[in-house]
């Protein structure tokens, strides 16, 4: 490809469209070597450690910059929100949901540490024996690292 | 399978049932809503970055 045609290419493509594109190519470059690496090896710590602040960084390099409120509106505005979810019954029913199943979960969880039978695994042993797979340790940190990503940089709207 | 993993598994059904309801029942917040709840303010989405950093480094860096 000339050097002509390739300008003319990359004219094409938004700059975003590129900086997306890069940004999936290195976060999959670094969840299969986080793959391919030992859990407790020092250069996993690290290359976990790099994607972590590397997320926080962009994170704080765009700043408050599209965020819809100021973080003390937010705060004020917080029990207007929950009353506003409150005025139906549907909402007070998922929430109750939702409650019964953190609290299973905690109790389930709780119950087989306690019992430590290896017939019944911990949450922590079921995670631990996806992460002891060099693939699903792969998907997993990909996985985390999109989700972190997205917590960083997505759903940025200008202030109504 | 053993118990154990049936009841990890159920719980695991529950809670997606739990998000399809609140992803196809208007007057329901998804978990969607909360997030972007959560992610409206700079407040929140540092104490939700905070929370996944956490998370990732338990995971991913120590000994199950």
């Amino acid at each position: 490809m000339s050097s002509a045609t390739l300008s003319m290419t990359t004219a094409r493509v938004p700059a975003r469209r590129v900086a997306q594109i890069v940004a999936l190519l290195v976060g999959a470059g670094c969840a299969s070597a986080v793959g391919a690496l030992r859990r407790d090896a020092p250069p996993d710590r690290l290359l976990v450690l790099a994607c972590a602040f590397t997320v926080l960084g962009a994170a704080v390099r765009l700043g408050h910059q599209g965020q819809r409120r100021s973080s003390a509106s937010w705060v004020a505005s917080s029990a207007h929100a929950v009353a506003r979810f409150r005025a139906s019954r549907p909402y007070d029913l998922a929430v109750a949901a939702w409650v019964l199943v953190v609290l299973a979960v905690a109790g389930v969880d709780l119950a087989f540490l306690a019992d430590r039978s290896p017939r019944d695994p911990t949450l922590s042993r079921l995670i631990g024996d996806l992460t002891a797979v060099p693939a699903g340790r792969a998907v997993l940190f990909g996985a985390w690292l999109a989700w972190g990503g997205w917590v960083a940089l997505g759903w940025r709207r200008a202030r109504p | 399978m053993t118990t154990g993993t049936l009841i990890w598994l159920a719980l695991a059904v529950l809670a997606g049932a739990l998000v399809l309801v609140g992803a196809l029942a208007r007057r329901v917040p998804s978990v969607a809503d909360v997030v972007h709840w959560w992610l409206e303010s700079w407040l929140g989405r540092l104490v939700l970055l905070a929370l996944w950093a956490e998370a990732g480094f338990h995971v991913f860096t120590q000994r199950p």
